[in-house]
């Protein structure tokens, strides 16, 4: 117990600073972002799935991601919507098996995901349609738009590295240049 | 859906159905929520992707519970929700006749802001609580909170969003006036009022037009300025040449409501935003601290007791 106060004191209240802004919700940053910290571990996936994966390897996701970082900025989308579709589309390639010629369906799909859940409403399919050259057909965005939801059983609401990365930059008090830095 | 039996309509809303149902498998009744599908091109409607999204991750005993969702290749989607058959608003005409009695408007209270708390704490505002959005349990006296159809998960800081959420009467100032922000306290203003409505059985704010409801707010709660609530004057909508209203005392308005009922009502109905209660604080407020002597009595009165059950319940989350 000794230890423990000696500890806590020189910690700064990082939130106080924030008790006239209501924007920043200081009376539940705390319950949030712990229950973030719970939910973590079941939200993310591990690093060596894709041996899990017959028709697909490692190289190929690196390609994926690298397209879905270039379409992101494309469509001029948000930081935080980059993280999540990384992430559900690790976490959809973990669960079901996908034919190399789908990875990039799977990519797409998930930043339509993304894009409606966070009510961005900008590239719907036809537009999704059009940057994958019209490799894919309608029929099967939707049906793997389906089969997403089904596999992730909706949970979507998870926490990426981007929201505890905020977090820490704020107890850094860090400047913007290298904040835009960090989120690389 | 073969498991399942669609039976009559008991609500309809913005973005789909309610039916009544029955598991075939268990007998159980279960509200079957079927949403609309305004447009096929585009797949799974983005309102059906959040609700279900929300819900899946709260497991609350005042928060109403999911139970199933279902989809089929014409790509409707069903959401399967457990079945309560009274709201508050059906409550309060139907089976009072005049007035409810104040524990019960106590116990209703401390549940509605117990699921609004779980709500906020996990980065969810609700933003439509009306008395019709509070199902109730009679047999278990359980009131939970429903319809997450407009609810949304939100980020630190909140950036903008959609101005327009919440029925008229339970919007909260900010949101007339047309702040690009806002927050979690949006709910607590809504819950202010859902607390006025039981008290007195009329909305306290009623007003035909937004305008109209505005001006009724002022009169009661007061006008707001730069003092009382920075930024104010220059929110979109601030209406001009409006007259200086001094905040009433509520005290008048609801006479049969104990000091410590009215303490809460005026902090949860506080204009500026930044200095409403939040859910957490109201429930520490002593307005729901029992007096020693009475408990006793109402004690054997209720059927469950949910203001000495639930203390601390964050932990009863599994995700």
């Amino acid at each position: 117990v000794e230890m423990k106060d000696i500890f806590e004191e020189p910690v700064m209240d990082i939130d106080s600073c924030d008790a006239k802004n209501p924007l920043a919700v200081v009376d539940y940053v705390h319950n949030v972002y712990a229950y973030y910290r719970k939910i973590e571990s079941c939200s993310s996936v591990s690093t060596s799935y894709t041996p899990q994966q017959s028709d697909i390897n490692e190289k190929m996701r690196a390609v994926l991601i690298d397209w879905l970082v270039e379409v992101h900025h494309k469509f001029e989308l948000r930081d935080k919507m980059l993280f999540l579709t990384v992430n559900i589309t690790d976490r959809f390639l973990a669960q079901q098996g996908v034919a190399q010629k789908k990875l990039q369906l799977v990519g797409l799909v998930t930043m339509l995901l993304v894009c409606k859940y966070e009510e961005v409403l900008v590239p719907v399919v036809d537009d999704l349609l059009f940057i994958s050259d019209k490799a894919y057909t309608r029929k099967e965005v939707l049906e793997i738009e389906r089969l997403m939801l089904n596999t992730l059983q909706f949970h979507m609401l998870v926490p990426t590295p981007y929201v505890f990365m905020r977090r820490y930059l704020k107890i850094c008090s860090i400047q913007q240049k290298l904040e835009l830095l960090s989120f690389f | 859906m073969e498991k399942y039996k669609l039976g009559k309509v008991i609500g309809i809303g913005a973005y789909g159905i309610v039916h009544r149902g029955l598991n075939l498998e268990t007998n159980q009744i279960v509200a079957i929520k079927r949403f609309y599908t305004f447009d096929c091109k585009n797949g799974v409607p983005y309102t059906t992707i959040q609700e279900i999204s929300m819900l899946i991750e709260m497991y609350h005993i005042n928060i109403v519970k999911l139970l199933d969702v279902i989809s089929n290749t014409k790509n409707e989607w069903y959401i399967i929700f457990e079945y309560l058959d009274l709201d508050l608003e059906k409550y309060m005409v139907t089976y009072l006749k005049d007035s409810m009695e104040k524990h019960t408007i106590k116990y209703i209270m401390h549940q509605i802001l117990s699921g609004v708390m779980y709500c906020h704490k996990h980065r969810i505002m609700h933003r439509d609580l009306t008395p019709d959005k509070l199902l109730i349990d009679l047999n278990a006296s359980v009131v939970k909170i429903a319809d997450f159809g407009m609810a949304r998960a939100f980020d630190f800081p909140l950036r903008a969003y959609s101005p327009e959420v919440v029925t008229t009467w339970y919007r909260a100032p900010e949101i007339l006036l047309g702040s690009p922000v806002y927050t979690t306290a949006v709910d607590v203003w809504s819950v202010g009022c859902i607390f006025a409505k039981m008290l007195t059985r009329q909305n306290l704010f009623a007003g035909a037009s937004k305008n109209e409801h505005l001006r009724k707010i002022f009169s009661i709660m007061g006008t707001p300025n730069e003092r009382t609530w920075p930024g104010v004057t220059s929110l979109p909508y601030y209406p001009a040449g409006l007259p200086e209203y001094y905040p009433e005392n509520l005290e008048e308005f609801f006479p049969d409501l104990e000091p410590a009922g009215v303490d809460l009502l005026s902090e949860m109905l506080c204009m500026n935003p930044a200095r409403r209660i939040s859910a957490h604080r109201a429930l520490q407020h002593a307005y729901f601290k029992k007096k020693k002597r009475k408990e006793k009595k109402e004690k054997k009165m209720m059927i469950l007791d949910p203001i000495e059950e639930e203390k601390e319940e964050e932990d009863d989350d599994d995700p």
